[in-house]
């Protein structure tokens, strides 16, 4: 098989062994790849899985290999995403060093990286620190922090601040984001108040 | 990842991871106030860019349908200005009226959302369809997915109705309704027969079919149904051998080694041994 056809295929190996449980010997696919990006998507996988699996020292040495310093500070930020989403507490270091190899990679970090470290640091309860990355977020990007951190603002307790927040975007689009944010939290809430009257009601 | 799935991943995955912690006391929200935020969000459609419309108003629409306010859903749909975005958007609002189970006027919203449009028609039939499987509605669900069979033809039909049809079946066999989800595969398959038969456009003609099955198969290993998935790779081989140049050759080849290493073969013939 030709080398793209070859290299997309060994992907999907490596990404279906560690799917399997099996992510050190993904690693040996991963080395076999021949395209950088494909190679740093299969390494991003495999750390996930190892962090997944609580081995986070192999995660970490996973996301060594990457190459390139812009790669390297995404794979740590998606693991710091993964962690947090797992209420892994790991994700508070994990997201510090998202942050510091972004800051490092400079123009080579990818928006997204930062609006990942935002969602992550606000996951973590720091919303102060995601509001801070939020103003410095291309709008794209912006967009979707503020949904997720308008949601987690109101899931806290913080309604009025989440609020306040999303009235102080300028942008309609930014706009939208954050109101949309709120209202799909309370919907949230709305739909388990209505889901415990009615087991109560039952029982 | 592709940052515009990540994005909606860890959405999900973040309503999800809150809704399991121990939240603070709270009142329950009222649907005023909620609506009232929405009505705030929808009310910067018209000054949002055009790309970001149609999804930003499926989102608002679709909420609004939630809380019951499908009045205000509708008229955030109309609100998009494009005919495709508002089409699209439909979809999220009956999707949501189909999950509160008015499967008719679910219908009758996409129908009546546009005259043509059919390629987005199906995705909200797919919407819908696949809503409905997540409830256990599956005859009700199969009977949306059969307006997509039944709807005219465009490039990626078979595409749509298959994802659709795996997607209903993956809810069928998660609710151990075995014999529904073999059915159902089986009306897969014949769709991918049906495009084989009589290909939409030549220009995908060799290898279409072969990647559908590969779908069929990867959702089929991921369940565990290794027998069945097996059996619809066996349906690759022969279009391997057939190939009418090198180049489709080596793309069918991939299908194939795509579907073996989901079956978990990562060590398998490209071609079947002969005896």
């Amino acid at each position: 098989m030709p080398g793209p056809w070859q290299d997309g295929a060994l992907l999907v190996i490596a990404m279906e062994r560690t799917r399997q449980g099996d992510p050190l010997d993904a690693l040996d696919e991963a080395a076999a790849l021949s395209s950088d990006s494909r190679k740093n998507t299969s390494l991003r996988g495999i750390a996930d899985a190892l962090a997944g699996s609580g081995n986070y020292t192999l995660a970490l040495s996973t996301i060594d290999r990457i190459q390139g310093e812009g790669e390297r500070a995404y794979g740590l930020s998606e693991l710091a995403l993964e962690q947090a989403e797992n209420s892994d507490p790991s994700a508070t270091l994990t997201v510090e060093l998202a942050w510091e190899a972004a800051l490092k990679a400079g123009n080579e970090t990818k928006p997204y990286v930062f609006g990942q470290i935002a969602v992550t640091r606000a996951m973590l309860g720091d919303f102060a620190g995601a509001i801070e990355i939020s103003a410095n977020l291309n709008q794209d990007e912006n967009a979707w922090v503020l949904q997720n951190l308008t949601a987690m603002m109101v899931e806290a307790g913080e309604e009025i601040e989440a609020i306040a927040l999303a009235e102080k975007q300028d942008a309609p689009y930014l706009k939208a984001s954050a109101f949309l944010g709120i209202s799909r939290q309370l919907i949230e809430q709305q739909q388990a108040a209505k889901r415990k009257a009615e087991n109560a009601r039952t029982n | 990842m592709n940052p515009e799935t990540l994005t909606k991943s860890a959405f999900l995955a973040l309503t999800l991871l809150l809704s399991s912690q121990t939240a603070m006391p709270q009142q329950t929200p009222e649907s005023g106030e909620i609506a009232s935020f929405l009505h705030i969000a929808g009310a910067q459609l018209p000054n949002i860019d055009k790309n970001q419309q149609s999804s930003m108003a499926s989102n608002i629409a679709g909420a609004q349908t939630r809380i019951g306010d499908l009045a205000g859903a509708l008229s955030t749909v109309r609100a998009v200005e494009s005919e495709e975005g508002r089409v699209f958007a439909t979809g999220f609002v009956a999707s949501a009226v189909a999950w509160q189970e008015n499967v008719q006027l679910a219908i009758d919203l996409i129908q009546k959302s546009a005259a043509k449009n059919d390629q987005t028609k199906a995705v909200d039939y797919s919407f819908v369809a696949q809503q409905l499987a997540g409830k256990h509605a599956f005859d009700e669900s199969l009977k949306v997915a059969q307006l997509i069979a039944d709807g005219p033809g465009f490039f990626g039909k078979t595409n749509r109705l298959v994802e659709t049809l795996m997607g209903i079946q993956t809810k069928q066999w998660e609710a151990r309704d075995w014999a529904g989800a073999e059915a159902t595969v089986k009306q897969a398959l014949d769709a991918v027969e049906r495009e084989t038969a009589d290909p939409y456009t030549q220009e995908f003609a060799d290898t279409m079919p072969a990647g559908l099955y590969c779908e069929i198969t990867n959702t089929l290993s991921r369940e565990g149904n290794r027998t069945e998935a097996s059996a619809v790779v066996e349906r690759i081989y022969p279009m391997v051998a057939a190939a009418r140049t090198s180049e489709i050759r080596q793309a069918l080849l991939y299908q194939l080694s795509i579907a073996q290493i989901n079956l978990g073969r990562f060590k398998q013939r490209s071609t079947r041994p002969s005896n």
